[in-house]
Formats: structure tokens, sequence, C-alpha cells
């Protein structure tokens, strides 16, 4: 074993290894900090050039790349709240508000450090664990993986801000996401609405990136500020003090390696999934909670910690058993057997040498990444005081173009618009929006794996006569126990309204409330017209508990508003206050210029639509004069039809004038 | 003298040679002119990454250097719909002009019954040349310790992703043929959660295709004793009548297979319409066609190099190493005669079909 790790590192460093491994981190930071890349889609496209290599150049410029994407996709989470890659996702909800505060360096500096500790950890724990690899992951079949899904959704508990009720609620609207399109289990297609978009269910990333990303470039543009609210003079703070925040926290850095490096090993629970459990797992395990969501580095330590050592769990199975554990770990596979090799027994024996290559590939990667970022950061964070109106349209020309990638379809931009103006309104109102994604990322392993154990394992049985199913629905009760403990200790007479779901906005709440209850009841009424049982048993059990939740909000937002219209001496009054609190005229003008960007879009297609948009926005919202404005546009111009259009080859929509 | 006759002889024949070689000179002049300088966009309905995505890749790189004129080759993915977008994009919008082509894995289920989402028509789009991704079934050794034992197990439990998969289709038919006596269970996100189920002992019969086979299934399973192979599903020939691929090596054909344990050839209304089935949903795997309207001749340059990368020594190397084994190619003429094949459903054929699938939702 020592002798194959040694050989392993001398084959990692030697030549040309280590320059294929350098030129594979560097775009690694690129696909990273894009917007809609990913990790994945970058082995897709670097795959075909690995064709004649030999393996271990080969993997060094794949691992390369890999690996560090989970440490750049921190840049656009914590500078812009939009994720990078799916893995980032958790690391918004503190680390966007620590910018907002002026903290952007002291979050990338804690960032990038846990990133290469998590990386490095993960590696190593890694090869440490190559005995136990194998019964650990047999002992997970599809019960183990439902009960592990609901564990996970329970941390809706922790991410609920103000109102565990809505917090719930909106996991149930996440969870009906999730079953439009064709039923696994089925074959069956579930209110698609013969909109053949649907068919193939709504994408996460343009979800995620209207959710999240639009809400708040939107408000930058409303209230004409910079991502950071504060000057750089009194509230900067630097890299050395995220560094600091690492070592104050050591032990919760351990903790989410080892949470991304075992969660990691598991086939089927991909990044997405396992930066939720830390950021879970550093909200339950913190005595003061107070912080999180509203710039808590704990929030940015534990995810980003777990999102790199995931990518090292996930790499032994995949190499040591054929097991893929993600689309990512699957393409590596591929690469494998382009490569002449076979996973399996040959992988841990004559080919030991190989596979701890890879596992130094992604330990040196990490720390290489991880320093090149520290010493870029100083000047990135430098964005955060930039006018924000600078800022809104290049931000959004990327936000756009990232959901674009999901199928290259309009119906991507619909979707992120939609998902935009919900998250605004969700914002507004104090509605919790990450339970939505926690729900998405976790809704269809859920319903297959729920479907495949009453198939294998009978209806209930199985939920109480296997070991591990039981341990994890311990876990389970404990979750749920915490988190209405926290609900009970909370102090209801605070109003402070920092963080998700805090904001107090009665008559923006209430139309959200009553959108969602048609939504739920006309939903339910569609699945009693499915024939088939497993078709409509997911949707319809999710749509059981939301009914009377919403039911309940309902009463709880009527009685806010007439609280509300007697204080403000009448309805109008009241309408008015709300309107002026949630911004809804500039919000909604700022709507139009999306709508008028996507109409421009069916005419005369993106490379015409976004300069203009771009030109248009920074002549009327940001008063720039016409050729700086025209510069910015062409400089758009030419970064979407070079990057998005001849690198990464995207069909661009079919349009009107130009088809 | 003698030279000066040769010289002339030469001279007449070199002529001669010229003279008659210049209408070919021309066309192959022609055909070189169309493409040169231009890129061919080929349309993949699967996403970046994924085997489809892969083999489009891999074929595109060699393509492009047999095609006159040696055009530049780019894949563009289009998922979606199932993997009907691609089709119903290239029969609605992209144009007709030989530049724009798809190749993806055919929805040959969706095709024969109908299903929603697919408009276009596979039998309207020149076919110019398919790839089939050979497909096996085996068990693994957890309820029986050989093939013939499958007549005989109790408790198997066949996997799948859903009942209108080709692989869960077939394999269905295939042992239902049989009188296997098996619970089928199905939802699985795809064939590497299948095979992690096996593993796990969950589940004990799967339909892989045959580079997983022989990547994953047979290092980690077959070879430690834990899987048998059974069958591998075979070709069909152009007399409609299946032939056991080559590249199976020794897994039997399944018309074998089931000679081996029962004694007698297969029958029976399920191997009736496994055999109906296999050429339309099985047999092409990728497809590449043109949109319809492309002109006939630029669909002939197309056929003709498609077929000449097949030949191709370099892609053939290539194509070993990703698969395992070559992919059988399937010519244009036959492959339109399966295409048109989708759409010549009998009423009875189309019930059953439609009866069996809703049979186990």
């Amino acid at each position: 074993m020592i002798e194959g790790m040694l050989d392993g590192l001398a084959l990692s460093l030697g030549w040309p290894s280590i320059g294929f491994l350098m030129l594979g981190i560097f775009v690694g930071i690129w696909v990273g900090a894009v917007p809609g890349l990913g990790g994945a889609m970058g082995l897709a496209l670097m795959l075909p050039f690995t064709f004649g290599m030999d393996p271990v150049p080969a993997f060094a410029l794949l691992l390369g790349m890999y690996a560090v994407t989970s440490t750049s996709d921190s840049i656009s989470a914590i500078m812009f709240g939009i994720p990078g890659t799916v893995a980032s996702q958790a690391t918004i909800l503190d680390g966007y508000p620590l910018t907002k505060k002026g903290q952007a360096a002291r979050a990338f500096g804690a960032a990038y450090t846990v990133s290469a500790f998590g990386g490095v950890v993960g590696a190593l724990l890694l090869a440490a664990s190559l005995p136990i690899v194998l019964p650990f992951i047999n002992a997970f079949g599809v019960p183990e993986f439902f009960m592990l899904s609901v564990l996970g959704l329970t941390m809706v508990g922790v991410l609920s801000g103000r109102s565990l009720l809505k917090g719930i609620t909106v996991a149930c609207f996440g969870l009906l996401l999730t079953t439009v399109g064709y039923a696994n289990a089925t074959g069956v297609p579930r209110f698609y609405f013969g909109i053949d978009y649907l068919l193939d269910g709504i994408p996460i990333i343009p979800i995620v990136l209207g959710l999240f990303g639009i809400p708040e470039l939107m408000e930058i543009a409303v209230k004409n500020t910079s991502i950071s609210r504060v000057a750089p003079e009194t509230g900067g703070s630097r890299l050395l003090d995220g560094i600091k925040d690492v070592i104050e926290h050591r032990w919760l850095t351990v903790r989410s390696a080892l949470i991304g490096t075992y969660v990691g090993m598991l086939p089927g629970l991909g990044a997405a999934i396992v930066d939720w459990v830390a950021y879970g797992h550093a909200v339950q395990s913190a005595r003061d909670k107070s912080q999180f969501g509203s710039g808590d580095i704990r929030g940015v330590i534990a995810p980003e910690t777990a999102n790199n050592a995931h990518k090292a769990g996930a790499l032994i199975p995949t190499v040591a058993f054929g097991i893929p554990g993600s689309i990512g770990t699957a393409i590596l596979l591929g690469a494998l057997v382009i490569q002449g090799l076979r996973p399996g027994p040959d992988m841990l024996t004559i080919n030991l040498d190989l596979t701890f290559s890879m596992v130094w590939a992604i330990a040196i990667a990490n720390l290489v990444a991880a320093g090149l970022l520290l010493a870029f950061s100083s000047q990135l964070q430098k964005i955060a005081f930039l006018p924000g109106h600078l800022v809104v349209p290049g931000v959004m020309v990327v936000l756009l173009m990232g959901a674009w990638i999901a199928t290259n379809s309009i119906g991507d931009w619909w979707v992120a618009l939609a998902m935009g103006t919900l998250g605004y309104i969700m914002k507004q109102g104090g509605w919790p929006r990450p339970p939505l994604i926690l729900a998405l990322v976790l809704g269809v392993l859920m319903e297959d794996n729920y479907q495949l154990s009453t198939q294998i394992y009978g209806e209930y049985a199985w939920l109480y006569n296997r070991p591990v199913v039981l341990v994890i629905e311990a876990l389970i009760l404990i979750t749920v126990l915490l988190a209405l403990w926290g609900v009970i200790k909370a102090n209801p007479k605070s109003d402070a309204e920092a963080g998700e779901g805090t904001a107090i906005n009665p008559l923006v709440s209430l139309p959200i409330t009553v959108v969602l209850l048609a939504t739920f009841a006309v939903a339910y009424w569609i699945t009693t017209g499915f024939a088939q049982r497993a078709t409509a048993q997911f949707p319809h059990a999710v749509l059981v508990i939301a009914l009377p939740l919403t039911l309940l909000i309902l009463l709880q937002d009527s009685r806010a508003v007439l609280g509300a219209v007697r204080a403000a001496d009448g309805f109008g009054a009241a309408f008015s206050t709300a309107v002026k609190k949630a911004d809804l005229p500039a919000s909604l003008t700022f709507l139009g210029f999306l709508l008028a960007l996507f109409g421009l879009t069916y005419v005369a297609g993106q490379l015409v639509a976004l300069p203009v948009f771009v030109f248009a926005y920074l002549v009327t919202w940001g008063s720039y004069r016409w050729p700086a404005a025209l510069a910015y546009a062409v400089t758009t111009l030419l970064l979407v039809w070079a990057f998005y259009g001849q690198l990464m080859n995207l069909l661009f929509q079919d349009s009107w004038l130009f088809s | 003298m003698f030279k000066a006759r040769t010289a002339f002889s030469t001279t007449l024949l070199v002529s001669g040679a010229l003279l008659c070689g210049v209408p070919a000179l021309q066309g192959a002049a022609q055909q070189a002119a169309y493409f040169e300088g231009e890129r061919v966009t080929i349309y993949v309905g699967r996403t970046p990454g994924s085997g489809g995505d892969l083999a489009a890749r891999l074929f595109a790189e060699h393509w492009q250097r047999h095609i006159p004129g040696e055009p530049t080759m780019i894949v563009q993915n289009l998922p979606g719909g199932g993997g009907t977008r691609v089709f119903n994009y290239a029969a609605e919008v992209a144009d007709a002009d030989g530049l724009h082509l798809v190749f993806s894995p055919t929805a040959g289920v969706e095709a024969v019954l109908k299903m929603p989402g697919l408009r276009a028509n596979f039998a309207e789009m020149p076919f110019i040349g398919g790839l089939m991704s050979p497909n096996m079934a085996y068990v693994s050794t957890g309820k029986l310790s050989s093939a013939e034992d499958l007549l005989t197990a109790e408790g198997l439990r066949f996997a799948g992703q859903n009942p209108i998969a080709r692989f869960d289709l077939l394999g269905r038919l295939a042992l239902d043929a049989l009188g296997v006596d098996y619970q089928y269970v199905t939802g699985f996100q795809g064939g590497a959660d299948v095979f992690n189920a096996v593993r796990r002992g969950e589940v004990d019969i799967q339909v892989a295709s045959l580079g997983q086979y022989r990547f994953s299934i047979e290092p980690t399973l077959v070879e430690e004793g834990l899987a048998i192979p059974l069958w591998h599903n075979p070709g069909t020939g152009p007399d409609g009548e299946p032939y056991a691929l080559e590249v199976a090596g020794d897994i039997p054909s399944y018309m074998e297979f089931y000679e081996s344990v029962k004694g007698e050839p297969p029958s029976g209304r399920e191997y009736e319409m496994f055999k109906w089935l296999l050429p339309r949903v099985n047999d092409i795997v990728y497809a590449a066609m043109a949109p319809p309207g492309t002109p006939d001749d630029v669909v002939e340059i197309l056929r003709e190099s498609f077929g000449a990368v097949t030949q191709d020594p370099e892609y053939r190397q290539e194509a070993i190493k990703m698969y395992g084994f070559e992919l059988p190619p399937i010519g244009a003429e036959q492959g339109s005669e399966m295409m048109r094949g989708l759409y010549d459903v009998p009423e009875d054929v189309e019930a059953f079909l439609r009866e069996y699938i809703d049979r186990v939702r």
C-alpha cells in the first residue's frame, strides 16, 4: 500500500503529467466559476482530448479539472449569490450575506482554505478506507437511500427561517416540482400539460440560478447599491480573517470532511446533497444559531469542506468497483474504459500506482487551486464594492447563459425567470427559499427509492427490520426534535429581518399562500386521474401534507393582513406600505426589462438581445454615457459569441429574423 | 523505336485515362467543394458525457475526415423530451442542406407506441447510417448456480428503469417466453444503479449494454463468480430473422440460450413479439439521419462517408478501446427499412404491447 502511494505520487509529479494537471486546474477554476457549467460538463468536453493519451497524464488532466470546480464555484456563490455549480448552493446562504457585509475576502479566505483541506483530507481518508469501502457501500440499499433522503429533508427545519410551517410547505412545492415529467417507475408523464420541454422534468440549474440569482440582482438594481452594503473603509475584512476562522472552527471542518468523504462514497448522493447535509450539521451542532443565514462563517466552512472531500470520496467506488456515484464519476469511468483499463480488482492490485496517482492528483489540485484563488481573491473581492449597476448586466448575462446550458432551450430561460420572480416575492414575503432547493435535490432520490423499496421488500417491513434504516430513523427523530425545540425556544418577539424567511410583509406573503394553495389543489385533482398507483403515489403523499399546511398558513397570513390593515388604518395604506417595503414598482420595471430581453430573443436571438439589454440597462438604470455602455455591450457580445457559441458550441435560440 | 512507340502509347494511355477520368474528378471535386470550409453540426439528444454523446463525438471526430472537403464537424447537445426533442428539431427546424444532422439514440418505442412528445417521422428522415449497441442479460448467482437453473429458480427479480425502456421490454419478453418465474422491479435511474442493486443482492437479473458488461459487470461480478451471463439480444437480418452477433463472443444469442435450456427453438406469442421488436427498438441504437428534404446526392455522400468511417482502422481501434468491441454498423438500406417498420404496426401488435406495458404499471 505504502509503495503504491509513493509510486502514485511519483507518477503524478512526473512530466508530462504534472503539466496536464496544471492545465486541468486552470480549466477547472474557470469551469467552476462560470455558473451552469459544472465538473461533469467540463469532463464531457475534455474527455475527447484524452483519446490517444497515456492513462496517467489523461487522468491528471481530467481530475485536475474535476477536483477544483468545487473550489472555484464558491466565487459566484459568495460574490453574487449564484451557485457556480450545484455543489455550492448551501454556500450562498451565508457566503453572500458576508459579501453584503463587506466581508467577501473573509468568506473567500475560509472557503479556499477548507476546500484545500477537504480535498486533501478526503483523498487521504479515501486511501485509508479502502478495506471498508465495499462493505460500507453494500450496507446501503434502496431502503437506506430512501431514509437518507428523508434525513436530508429534515434539514428543512434549520433552513426555514422564522416559519417552520412555510419551510415545510415550500419543501413540498419543491418535491412536487420533481414529479413533473416521466415517472421513473411507470414511464407515464405527469404534469407536463402537453409541453415537450417538461417531459424530462424541470432541469435544476435554471431553477437554482433563477431562484437565488435573479432576486439578488434585482435587489441590487432596485436599491441602487453595490453588492456590499458596507463601504470598504468601514467594514472590510481580510483573507487572513477567514483562515483564522477555519482554525477556530477546526473540528467542524474535520467533521464536514468526514461527511463529504463518506457520504460521497454512496452512489447517487451527489455533491448537491453533501453540501446541504454539511450545512445542516453545522447549524444543528452550533450553540449560537442566530447568525446562520445572515453571514455566519460556519455556513461557508461546512459546505465548502464537504463538497471538496466528496470528490475524492466518490472516486474510489468508481475506480475500484466500477460503481459510479454521480454523472461526473460515470464520465470518469468512461475515461477509464477508453484508456483500456477495467475498474475493479486490477485497479487495487496491478494498477494500484495508477489509482493512487489519481488520489494524489485530486490532493495536489486542491492545494494548488486554493493557493491560486487565495492569491487572486484580494482583487476579486473588490467587485463587491463596485457600483451595482455595473455588475448587474454582466452577471445577468452569465446567469441566463448558465441557465441556457441546461437544455439549450428558451424553456430554461422561462424557468429561470419564473423562479426568479417567485424567489423575489418569497424573499419579500418571508418565505424561505433553501427548502425548495433541498427538496428539488432530494425529491427524485426519495420517490425512486421508495418505489423500489416497496417493490423489493414489501410495503412496510423494511421500515423496521433493517439495522441501518433504524439508525437513520433515530437520526431523523433527533433532528426533528431538535428542530421543534429550536422553534419553541425561538424568540417570538424578535422582529429582526435578516436571513432567509425572516421578512415580515403579510400583504406580500398572502398572495404566495393563495397561489400555492391553488397549485396544490389543482395538482391533487390531477393526481386523482392517474391510472397507476405508482404514478400517483408520491405526488399524492406530498400534496396530502402540503394542503393542510398551506391552509394553516393562509389563516396565519389572513390574521397578519388584518392586523397590518388595522395598524395602517385601512387597506390602501397597508397595501401602499407593503408595496413600498417590497420595492414592487421598481422590481416590476426590472422584470419588464427581462421580459423585453426575452421578447427580443425570440425576434432576433441572443447575440442581439443580450448586448441590447446590457446597453439599455446601463443607459437607463445606471445613467452611464452611451460610449461606455456600448463598449460593455460589445464586450458582452464577444463573450457570448466566443465562449458560449464557439467554445461551448451551444445552440442559440432560433430567432424569427435570422432563422 | 520501341521507346518512341512506348512513349506514344504511354501518352495515348495517359490521355485516354485523363479523358475517362475527367467526369469522376469533376464529381469528386464538386463533392469536395460542397463541404469544403463548411461546418457540419451533429445534434445529439443526450447530455454531454453520456454514452450517446460520447459515441457521437468519437464518430464525428473520424467522420469529418471521410467527407469530401473535410468539413469541421461539431456536436451540439439537445437533450429533452425523453430523447425525442432532437428528432423534432431535426424534422421541424434544422436546415435540410446536409450540414445539419442527427446522430442520436433512436426513440423506437416512442415511435411504435406513438408516445407524447415525438412529432418527427423517422421514415421521412433520410437514413444515413447506424450503429448497434449490443446488449445482453445476466443473472447473479445468489439464487442459482448455473444458467440452466433459471427456469426453476424462485424469487428472481428482473430490474429495469421503466416499463417502456427497451431493455425492460426486451428483457420481460425474453423471460416470459422462457417461462421464467420472476418479479419485475422498475424505477432505477440507469444501468449503473441496476448494476449496484445486483451487486447488493437486491435484484438478480439485468439487461445491460455489452460495453457495461465487459467493463463493469464481467470484472467485478462474473469473474468473481457472483454472476453468470445468460444471452445476448441478437441482430435481425434483412430476411427478418434474428442472428447471433459475433461481438458477443461466447455469450450465446437468445435463440441459442432458449434452445439449450428448453430443448427446442423459441416460440410463442412473447417470442414473436420479441422478434418483432428487435429490429425496431434494438438493432439501431445510434442513428445518423438528415432532416427531411435533404438533397439525395448530399445524402449519398454522407452515406458513403459513414460507411468509410466504419471501415477506418483508426476509428475501429478507438471504438474497441471505448466499447471493448466494434459497434456493428447498419447500412442505409437496412436502416431505412427498419425506420419504415416503426410505422407499420399491426393493430393487434400495438394492442398487445400497450397491454403488456400497462400490466406492470
